[in-house]
């Protein structure tokens, strides 16, 4: 957006050479580009620039952030240019000195600026996301986050009562499993974290209510459950690995299905508020056994799914011992879930609550 | 209005049309605005709005900047990797500060009467219900008008409303 004032009326100064060496010429006739000293202004702005003297760096750098010192030009220039400029500018006209600190009123300065700062901007966007690539496969995550809101209520819904649900399977495309947005049962990611915050507020929220809360209980209570996890994550990981079951799983597979726990651990939490530790403990073991039904199910379709499409040259051998093993880490897996359930929110449940002995 | 601020303030001219722009698309939740109102980026008034807060909490009694800033800076870096990896398009830094600094306007009002009554009985949960509900609403649907994000309002709305949550829950306790 341009919001200079003199926009219509001033005439465009070799506006289409984006550089910041055209500075030199406002007001003035364009300035010769031919002269191979002008690209040496050109400043830190990645590796296409090439790379210019310290000096000349450091003076340019400086002309927009110290506008008013009156820097020297080194090699012997009068200072008399409004700019400072270093190099032989001798065939621009002198600026009379009265101009200097007017110069960045003028809007050509203004948007030379702008563009200068937009630039460095964009280098260091594209230099930040090169390193983010490296530790965040970033196309591949957005693939979990693509989701609407009929996915996620018919998810949350299926979490709590899969027991009807009957075609477990995920479309395929060309080049990878359809999109949670259009397929109900393939794995997101939005849930999981959603419901990772919302554990750790809730949490911070009934101990708040236990007069137990603390600033520092949030942050004990996030890093927990993060490393409880990763821990689970990882064996998750060991054990695919050393049972030596090959599986379409991938990670962030495995992340999306651990994670899910998290909303029966919110609902189980929030359930104890209301009655006591019977609601909490009921709840907590029905949501359990929706959740565990719901994972052998979906595993099942995706674990076990190997068996028939990969060709064997041991005969029958392997798929079987392969089914057993891939049966074993479900039950496994489903197994899990209970338990870290309930140790993640058992401490978080008062003895009684309190409401019921306040308003009683 | 817009003209009395173009008239009067030629030097404010810029912020003066964006902050009453924003201000308003704020306060009404349910009007549809322009894409263009959000293109650029305005941290002045999100400024303007944190320091308000703080001040209304530093009324009641409750010296937690350092908290604003902190859950403000880890609210903002979250929102805009959960919705680089939601919208097709990715989205700047400076547009979800902007649009989450501009929306934190009915927790300053709610700062404001805790300074007056305390929020802690029932009409202080309805109030604060209000509050929440209404920062994520203009916030979410800031976001998905500038977006284009599809169907996807309220799960936009329900991180700003954990985000909102916990300023809420700030000024409560």
């Amino acid at each position: 957006m341009n919001y200079n004032a003199n926009t219509g009326s001033r005439p465009a100064l070799g506006r289409k050479v984006k550089r910041v060496s055209d500075v030199n010429s406002m007001g003035y006739t364009p300035y010769d580009p031919a002269q191979g000293v002008q690209s040496n202004i050109y400043p830190n702005l990645g590796s296409e620039s090439p790379a210019p003297s310290a000096y000349q760096q450091n003076f340019a750098n400086q002309q927009f952030t110290t506008p008013n010192q009156n820097y020297g030009v080194p090699q012997g220039n009068p200072p008399v240019y409004g700019f400072n400029q270093p190099g032989p500018y001798s065939n621009v006209p002198p600026t009379p000195n009265a101009q200097f600190g007017t110069v960045f009123g003028q809007p050509i300065v203004q948007d030379m600026a702008l563009q200068y700062g937009q630039q460095l901007a964009n280098t260091g966007k594209s230099m930040l996301k090169q390193e983010v690539e490296k530790f965040v496969p970033v196309n591949s995550l957005k693939y979990y986050f693509a989701v609407d809101t009929k996915y996620v209520l018919s998810k949350l819904m299926l979490l709590f009562f899969p027991f009807t649900h009957k075609d477990w399977s995920v479309k395929y495309e060309q080049d990878g499993p359809v999109q949670p947005r259009f397929e109900i049962n393939a794995p997101d990611l939005y849930i999981p974290t959603m419901a990772y915050v919302t554990y750790v507020l809730v949490a911070g929220m009934v101990l708040g209510m236990q007069q137990k809360f603390t600033p520092e209980q949030i942050g004990i209570i996030a890093s927990s459950a993060l490393a409880w996890f990763v821990v689970e994550l990882a064996l998750y990981s060991c054990t695919l690995y050393i049972a030596n079951i090959k599986t379409t799983l991938r990670t962030f597979d495995l992340l999306a299905f651990s994670g899910y726990k998290f909303v029966g651990i919110i609902v189980s939490i929030l359930v104890s508020l209301v009655g006591a530790r019977t609601a909490y403990y009921s709840c907590l073991i029905y949501v359990n056994l929706a959740l565990a039904f719901f994972l052998v199910r979906t595993l099942k379709a995706q674990v076990l799914v190997e068996v028939n499409t990969q060709p064997s040259y041991y005969g029958d051998a392997v798929p079987s011992s392969g089914n057993k093993r891939r049966l074993y880490f479900l039950l496994f897996v489903a197994a899990v879930q209970p338990v870290l359930s309930w140790w993640l929110s058992f401490h978080l449940i008062g003895n009684a609550s309190p409401e019921k002995t306040v308003s009683e | 209005m817009h003209g009395v601020v173009l008239i009067t303030f030629p030097a404010a001219r810029k912020y003066g049309i964006s902050f009453c722009l924003q201000t308003l698309t704020v306060l009404n939740p349910f009007h549809t605005p322009e894409v263009a109102a959000l293109q650029d980026t305005d941290l002045a008034g999100p400024l303007v709005f944190c320091l308000a807060f703080g001040g209304f909490l530093l009324l009641s009694g409750k010296v937690h900047f350092s908290y604003i800033y902190g859950i403000g800076v880890l609210g903002c870096l979250s929102m805009w990797a959960l919705l680089s990896l939601m919208s097709a398009q990715g989205v700047t830094i400076g547009t979800v500060v902007t649009v989450l600094g501009y929306c934190l306007l009915p927790m300053v009002g709610l700062s404001g009467v805790n300074v007056i009554l305390s929020l802690q009985g029932y009409v202080g949960i309805v109030l604060t219900s209000v509050a929440i509900l209404w920062c994520s609403l203009s916030a979410s649907k800031l976001f998905v008008t500038a977006l284009a994000m599809d169907h996807q309002q309220p799960l936009v709305l329900y991180p700003c409303a954990l985000l909102y949550g916990v300023f809420a829950l700030i000024t409560i306790f």
